[in-house]
């Protein structure tokens, strides 16, 4: 295992940051931490760095114990949202200085740094601009770099706080399929943090749901998004929506529609589905519901229907075209609404925020 | 834009460059006027007279030492407040105040009171044969305290506007705490800081009221170029007096251009001056 933790605890005054935290990555995987902000997961960053230390808990780097560990001997690779290049370096400078600051006797010669810079811009794909300023290259140009100069000293782990928030989306496309090229290229471990899961979920291997200083959930992309552990993670990882049910005698009865069995306690339960869960029908083969509006959204078309007595606003459902095509709706028409997949939560677990 | 507030803009534009010129630009163009309105051998006259030279060498020594010792306080308290959170932040950053709330003749007297012969050290400096009050120590013991704030002053909102992330990177990426500092703290703060100590320097230079009360105004001793200049005058000297007046003024006019020249290189820096104006505008 490459990074282990474990009951990590961590508050700033009254507010907790980190409630009894603990898991792990393996080794050569590149794993997201997810959550809206202020949920911790940059302070649990930094403490797996050792920018920061935790009030209790333990920090494992290679199997080795970390926590007592300072930044400079622990062999982690840190990149901030806001790249921290050395402003009066040049990108050449930038990316050698880790190998320029080792003591004396550890320190690769003058010909061997050079090689070794040469050859991580031309990983990065920076080899022309050398001899730039940070203030001269494109955020995405300074990202690379940020990352080259971490990988300079070739570190155990990577660990990157945001490494794309700051960037245009198309830049951000652009580079989060890079990272995982040179993920599967290289085969360090990573963690990075965010709080766009379309990002999570397209570059890592497994996604920690964080909420609140805990971890939610974690598992693949696919387990995360299809079995969503609470009604948290279900609202945070996709679009969510919110269908009144009750639960009594071990029957799940969701508005009008047959009831299901459903073992649990009696009362009122969360009832989430998702957008393309839902299926429009005849009169008669689900809950009764209005279309209220139909509209093109590229691939998709999104359907309005309010539900005969749903709360709130309608429900948006999002059906590929061709399948729109073949029972299409109008507004005002009347239908019957089912759902192909829905998931149940206690109604008085905390939820909603994010999406 | 309409006539009216076009014609209210240059209104207030003449009246604030007419409140410029009458009290600013006017006594510089006294001070040089009268240092040369008896011809320029008289102007190098009053400034290679043994008194004067004497004032001038004792300026520049006492500055020698002050504005290093300040230059390493000032550094030293920029990091410790801009870097790390710890008990007694804000009372530290209060005491760096001090000497700005404080009139420097109250600083002169707190250093007579301490060291003076009547003083709680005086009859032990007296029996070791020291003299702090009335003699060179105590003249660069009073600038020290008035000119400290300046270098500190200048860096903690530059630091603060930096952030800890570049010092960070590089821990991360194994320097020692010396390499961060050489390598990465000090050339992001070097303009900051070169504007601090020609702060620092210009009133280290030019400080009056503290250095009058501990001088005892020993003529070609303890006489420093303020001093020199009001005893000339006092001795209806005033061409004498507006000569080496002259040689302040002009070290306050170097300073300026240096802050103009620092600000247009350093954006970071001119935020950072800024941060701190409005800080000091709107403290109590």
């Amino acid at each position: 295992m490459s990074i282990a933790v474990e009951g990590i605890r961590k508050r700033f005054g009254d507010y907790v940051a980190l409630d009894d935290v603990a898991f792990e990555v393996q080794t050569g995987q590149l794993a997201a931490i997810l959550g809206p902000s202020g949920c911790g997961k940059t302070t649990l960053l930094r403490i797996i760095a050792g920018l920061e230390t935790p009030d209790a808990g333990r920090v494992f780097l290679q199997g080795r114990e970390a926590t007592e560990l300072p930044v400079a001997r622990r062999r982690v690779g840190f990149v901030f949202q806001h790249y921290a290049l050395f402003k009066h370096m040049t990108v050449f400078d930038n990316v050698a200085f880790g190998l320029a600051v080792r003591p004396r006797r550890d320190r690769p010669s003058r010909a061997t740094i050079r090689a070794k810079v040469e050859e991580l811009l031309a990983l990065v794909q920076l080899e022309a601009e050398a001899g730039r300023r940070p203030t001269q290259l494109s955020g995405g140009q300074r990202q690379r770099v940020a990352l080259a100069r971490a990988l300079a000293v070739e570190p155990e782990v990577l660990l990157l706080d945001e490494p794309f928030g700051a960037l245009d989306t198309q830049v951000r496309q652009e580079l989060r399929r890079w990272l995982r090229r040179l993920h599967d290229a290289l085969h360090f471990t990573s963690l990075f943090v965010t709080h766009d899961q379309a990002e999570a979920f397209e570059v890592a291997d497994s996604v920690l749901v964080m909420s609140r200083g805990r971890i939610e959930q974690r598992g693949t992309p696919e387990e995360v998004y299809d079995a969503p552990a609470t009604a948290f993670v279900h609202g945070f990882v996709g679009t969510t929506l919110e269908v009144p049910a009750f639960r009594s005698g071990g029957q799940l009865a969701i508005g009008p529609l047959p009831r299901v069995a459903d073992p649990g306690p009696d009362g009122e339960v969360r009832v989430v589905v998702r957008p393309e869960d839902l299926v429009l029908g005849g009169v008669g083969t689900g809950w009764p519901g209005r279309v209220v509006r139909v509209r093109m959204v590229g691939p998709l078309v999104h359907v309005d229907v309010a539900l005969d007595g749903g709360t709130g606003d309608p429900l948006v459902a999002e059906l590929p075209v061709e399948r729109y095509r073949a029972g299409p709706v109008a507004a005002g028409d009347v239908v019957g609404v089912r759902f192909s997949r829905y998931r149940a939560y206690p109604a008085n677990a905390h939820g909603g925020g994010g999406g | 834009m309409s006539r009216v507030a076009h014609g209210s803009r240059r209104l207030l534009i003449g009246v604030a460059l007419l409140y410029l010129a009458v009290f600013l630009l006017l006594p510089f163009a006294i001070v040089f006027g009268e240092a040369f309105a008896h011809g320029v051998a008289t102007y190098v006259a009053a400034l290679t007279d043994p008194a004067a030279r004497s004032a001038i060498v004792l300026t520049l020594t006492v500055a020698a030492i002050a504005v290093p010792l300040n230059l390493v306080f000032g550094v030293a308290a920029a990091w410790a407040i801009a870097r790390h959170d710890f008990r007694g932040k804000s009372a530290l950053v209060t005491l760096i105040d001090l000497p700005f709330a404080v009139s420097p003749v109250i600083s002169g007297l707190i250093y007579v009171l301490v060291f003076g012969a009547n003083g709680w050290f005086g009859s032990w400096l007296a029996e070791h044969d020291v003299r702090v009050i009335f003699a060179v120590p105590g003249i660069v013991l009073a600038t020290i305290f008035v000119t400290f704030p300046f270098v500190a002053r200048e860096l903690i909102p530059l630091m603060q506007l930096q952030g800890r992330d570049e010092e960070e990177t590089a821990l991360s990426l194994g320097a020692s705490g010396w390499q961060v500092f050489r390598r990465v703290t000090l050339p992001n703060i070097r303009w900051g800081l070169l504007y601090g100590v020609l702060l620092c320097n210009a009133r280290a230079m030019g400080e009056f009221g503290a250095v009058s009360v501990v001088s005892g105004h020993v003529r070609g001793l303890t006489n420093t170029m303020p001093l020199h200049v009001e005893i000339l005058y006092n001795e209806y000297n005033p061409t004498a007096a507006f000569a080496v007046a002259s040689l302040l003024a002009l070290l306050a006019l170097v300073t300026l251009a240096a802050r103009a020249m620092l600000e247009a290189r350093e954006p970071d820096l001119r935020h950072a001056t800024r941060a701190v104006q409005v800080a000091q505008a709107t403290s109590p």
